[in-house]
């Protein structure tokens, strides 16, 4: 009697809530997702080819614009490959105000990614204003240390450009003393708000076997069950010496994707306390040529980004420019269950299951 | 005897009847409108400033002293543009879906009392009446919806169609028990009744008209088929100019409306000690307005399937038992005495917690937590904000002092320090400096040519460190846009001429003569 | 601690399952003919104390002569990692047996393999460009694109 037909929608690159330019051609029948397709590229600048025309620190900058809302830990990832590449020492300080710049970033990004996430569901920036006057301070600081606020180029191979100034530390410990009575005050606007948790539990969940198949990392392998950390796995930089949990959740749905970024908050501001005492005096940098010429041979360098495991692949054949440079960025990785994960739900949820997997296209496309 | 009516009477010894009917009715008519449309632009201002005070920032305050201009501005701006139909748009549909959007919404106002006898029909089925002309407005963004050719907008007109429809039903089964107590459906009578404001006797009621009627407004959190992070401003996508500005006042004459429609019935009209009348209406409008508002800065939105289940399983139930309740308590005690109120406040309470236990949420079992409780808790901290220093800052007349090591726009090269040795080209890694040298008289080498192009500058500091003889350093510009692509581009002559702005970076001697940086949460005294 | 598997250890397990399957072995990476990929990141997969359950990455690397499709697994369950190479002589139409059916994570990698390097992967759902647009020409990563970078 009557004729139905699925319409296909496409959420083009330019929409409001896409996270950059991402685009989804979704089918519908209604409002229920019958496919999704994922597009992405419109941001791709080659980054890997670039690399292999650029010394090793020049592609430092370079990788400031992977996951541009996370630069510290970007540099660091690469830094640390190459300093494994061509096995050179850091000195302690430096290891020190690494660890405190990346857990510092590691809150910053979730901050953003918690708001935006909260965004999308309509509650009209007010949880996002709150959550970037935090983002605001960190970026102050990181401004006062480096003199830029997006996009660092801080780290150098060898440790990092130049010291931090006198008034970093005292900033950094009202920031700190500050900062778990806001994680309080998130809690209280967002943990039990029953419109929250009416549009977020029980949708997108992701077992925890089809995220460990998808290759899945950071917080939404864990959110699904699976204790995974790169800083407790595989320990890089001196992340052993440090006393703090993993948090992991049940069920893997959008909630818990969005408890555990507010967990990981809790537990930064722990690492960046016990940094802060512990902080040795000393050189930040070990001197290394202009044109470091490393070693022939390869190396896979990751570390645990707040987006997941982000891995730089180098090869090296002796001369001043790498032969190959492969960024592994988990952003385009964990978009892989992105379909899996919405088809058969409504449309809504399409947008806040791909704000819970946190996406930046700088990442994605590279 | 309304005002009006008197008016009428009195005119009727002097003019034909025609005249003295009509003249009197026309002029009401065009009062109406112009408070209306105040009140709306009003409205629109409060909107702006008030939610950026919850979200501690200021709202618009450029246009006009404290930004009072500001809807005006917007207005003109709406006025002034490009009408765009899209090409394969319905034409007709497409022109009168924002008229059939805003007409009933303003026809409401015929049957609001303002003051003691102020009204402008008091037509004897005054509710019936704005029950009936509010549900036509559903037509209108439905024609919108379909008309403008959009997938985006189709959609958002079939959960238009779905959600006023649903929650049509609770709203009116909640006036329903106001009527009861009331004795009548004319808007007059019932502010009359109200000794005791009914949304004491009528907690249930109250609460459940209030949400249906956010719905039916589209407020946030029932305000899916606007969307904008979904589905792009849904039904009014395709929309510019002056349509687009009558879905706008629509939506917030519709705001007004039942603003003033709750203050009639629940809160008691003009009805209150000592000060006029319509001073006391405006100010429970403006209460009702703000109490949505606190709504919007807060909540998310809900889901299209979530509100279809909310409005049939949670408020049409309640509703009725309101109703059955309601009725039996006139039954029993005819006159309702005051003392009511703490009856059924007791099984407002009672009802609400125990049928939100029929709703658990995913993943829990049958539980009486989720009634509202963390709603209140995230109301009550925006509530808090409010009345924090907004932390934004009025540009370009304040500004924040950069940190000491700014990595800023340009470059400052000391001609007398630099010895050509290109170290700063080299390191560069977007090749961006251009460099040409010959020698000198003495030795060593003149640099010729200086060209840096700050188009394509990353500002990555790299040339800076790299720079042997401290000839180089940032500066703490941040305000350098240009007409011209060719203006980013700085020649020698350029570099000599601009101001000493330098920055400490890669220079940390330098520290101590920079300005401080302006810190949000700058530390403690004594650290 | 992520154990990195040295090339030799994993080299002679593969050799006990699969004999002529491993070319050479390095000091942390195993070489493997391109037939063979299959067969032996299934045997790696599901033998007990081995069971690498997650893809890390998947990547190509163009040696002039040849391409090398570089395969970094690790296992979540006993901690500890390899790299798997292939290498691929056919310069004109390479291609290599896709991994998809056993890691799902390898979907878009292996598409971007193909979209940045030209080679195409056997057995994969969807193999079409990703990153660039479908009517681009050439494949930019391959040391001889272009007029050199």
């Amino acid at each position: 009697m009557f004729k139905t037909e699925p319409i296909m929608i496409n959420f083009g690159p330019q929409h409001p809530s896409t996270h950059g330019v991402f685009r989804m051609r979704i089918t519908f029948d209604g409002e229920r997702i019958l496919d999704l397709e994922p597009v992405f590229g419109y941001l791709h600048r080659g980054i890997e080819k670039l690399g292999e025309s650029k010394t090793y620190t020049q592609i430092i900058p370079y990788t400031d614009r992977l996951d541009y809302l996370a630069s510290m830990t970007n540099n660091h990832a690469y830094v640390l490959a190459v300093e494994k590449l061509a096995e050179i020492e850091v000195p302690e300080r430096a290891e020190y105000l690494r660890v405190i710049m990346a857990e510092l970033m590691r809150i910053a990004s979730h901050l953003m990614t918690v708001g935006f996430m909260l965004n999308e569901m309509g509650a009209f920036f007010t949880p996002l204003l709150y959550m970037w006057r935090e983002r605001e301070k960190i970026l102050d600081l990181f401004e006062m240390v480096c003199g830029q606020r997006l996009t660092y180029n801080y780290m150098r191979i060898g440790g990092l450009s130049q010291d931090i100034p006198e008034e970093f530390m005292p900033a950094l410990e009202r920031f700190i003393e500050e900062m778990p009575g806001f994680i309080d005050e998130y809690d209280q606007l967002l943990a039990e708000n029953e419109i929250l948790l009416a549009r977020t539990k029980g949708v997108g969940i992701l077992p925890p076997e089809q995220a460990i198949n998808c290759s899945v990392s950071g917080p939404v392998l864990r959110a699904s069950g699976v204790q995974w950390d790169l800083r407790r796995a595989d320990p890089y930089s001196i992340y052993d010496r440090f006393d703090f949990e993993i948090p992991t959740c049940q069920n893997g749905d959008v909630y818990d994707r969005y408890r555990m970024r507010i967990l990981e908050m809790r537990q930064s501001v722990r690492i960046v306390k016990q940094a802060m005492d512990q902080l040795p005096l000393g050189e930040v940098r070990t001197k290394v040529s202009a044109t470091l010429r490393p070693p022939k041979g390869e190396v896979y360098g990751h570390i645990e980004g707040p987006k997941g495991e982000l891995g730089f692949y180098l090869v090296s054949d002796g001369s001043p420019n790498p032969y190959r440079f492969h960024i592994r960025a988990p952003a385009i990785i964990n978009l892989t269950m992105f379909r899996d994960v919405c088809v058969g739900r409504l449309l809504a949820d399409a947008i806040i299951i791909l704000g819970s997997i946190d996406i930046c296209m700088g990442e994605v496309d590279r | 005897m309304t005002i009006l009516e008197q008016f009428q009477q009195w005119l009727l010894n002097y003019w034909p009847s025609w005249a003295a009917y009509l003249v009197p009715a026309l002029i009401a008519f065009i009062i109406i409108v112009i408070i209306v449309l105040v009140m709306v632009l009003m409205f629109i201002y409060m909107e702006r400033r008030i939610i950026g005070r919850f979200q501690i920032r200021l709202g618009p305050n450029r246009a006009g002293p404290f930004g009072i201009l500001q809807p005006v501005a917007d207005a003109i701006k709406v006025l002034i543009k490009e009408d765009i139909v899209p090409i394969r748009a319905d034409r007709w549909v497409h022109y009168w879906a924002p008229i059939i959007t805003f007409f009933p919404a303003l026809m409401i106002f015929a049957v609001i009392p303002w003051g003691q006898g102020a009204i402008f029909a008091d037509l004897n089925i005054g509710i019936l009446y704005v029950v009936a002309i509010s549900s036509v407005g559903a037509i209108g963004i439905f024609m919108a919806g379909w008309g403008s050719n959009n997938k985006f907008s189709l959609v958002a007109g079939m959960r238009t169609i779905a959600q006023m429809v649903s929650y049509e039903i609770p709203l009116v089964l909640s006036i329903g028990g106001v009527l009861i107590i009331a004795g009548s459906l004319s808007m007059m009578d019932i502010v009359e009744a109200q000794n005791v404001p009914f949304f004491l006797l009528q907690p249930l009621g109250f609460v459940i008209f209030f949400i249906a009627a956010a719905s039916e407004i589209n407020r946030s959190p029932f305000d899916l088929l606007e969307a904008e992070s979904e589905i792009v401003t849904g039904y009014h996508t395709e929309y510019s100019g002056m349509k687009f500005a009558l879905f706008f006042f629509a939506e917030y004459t519709h705001a007004f409306a039942l603003s003033t429609i709750a203050a009639t019935l629940f809160l008691g009209g003009w009805r209150f000690a000592l000060l006029p009348g319509p001073i006391w209406f405006f100010i429970k409008v403006l209460l009702v307005f703000i109490v949505l508002l606190w709504m919007r800065s807060t909540l998310p939105r809900v889901r299209v399937d979530q509100l279809m289940g909310f409005a049939w399983k949670f408020l049409f139930p309640l509703a009725l038992i309101n109703l059955f309740i309601t009725a039996t308590e006139a039954i029993i005690w005819p006159g309702f005495p005051w003392w009511l109120l703490f009856l059924n406040f007791a099984i407002a309470a009672l009802l609400i917690v125990l049928w939100s236990g029929l709703f658990p949420v995913p993943g829990e079992g049958v539980s009486f937590k989720r009634y509202g409780r963390g709603i209140a808790k995230g109301m009550a901290l925006t509530f808090k904000h409010l009345f924090r220093h907004p932390i934004t800052v009025q540009y370009p007349e304040q500004r924040l002092t950069p940190a000491r090591r700014f990595r800023g726009y340009q470059l400052v090269w000391y001609e007398d320090q630099c010895n050509g040795c290109r170290a700063c080209a080299r390191a560069c890694p977007v090749s961006i400096i251009d460099i040409e040298t010959r020698k000198g008289e003495e030795k060593g080498l003149v640099v010729e040519k200086l060209e840096v192009d700050f188009g394509r500058c990353l500002f990555c500091g790299l040339c800076v460190e790299a720079c042997p003889v401290q000839a180089l350093f940032m500066s703490r510009d941040y305000e350098k846009a240009s007409y011209r692509r060719e203006a980013l581009v700085m020649n020698k002559e350029q570099f000599i001429a601009a101001p000493d702005k330098r920055s400490a970076y890669a220079y940390p001697d330098l520290e101590d003569e920079m300005p401080p940086q302006t810190l949000l949460a700058p530390p403690k005294e004594g650290r | 601690m992520t154990i990195a598997l040295s090339g030799e250890d994993v080299a002679r397990r593969i050799g006990e399952h699969l004999p002529d399957a491993v070319t050479e072995f390095s000091e942390t990476a195993v070489f493997i003919k391109v037939e063979d990929v299959l067969d032996i990141a299934r045997f790696l997969k599901e033998t007990p104390r081995l069971e690498f359950d997650y893809l890390n990455s998947i990547t190509a690397v163009d040696y002039t002569e040849h391409f090398e499709v570089v395969y970094h697994l690790t296992s979540i369950t006993n901690n500890h990692s390899i790299v798997l190479k292939t290498r691929c002589y056919d310069r004109e139409n390479p291609r290599v047996p896709s991994v998809v059916s056993l890691w799902q994570g390898a979907d878009f990698q292996e598409r971007e393999v193909y979209d940045l390097m030209g080679i195409a992967f056997d057995g994969h759902p969807n193999l079409k460009r990703i990153l660039l647009w479908e009517g681009f020409a050439g494949h930019p990563l391959r040391k001889d694109y272009g007029s050199g970078v």
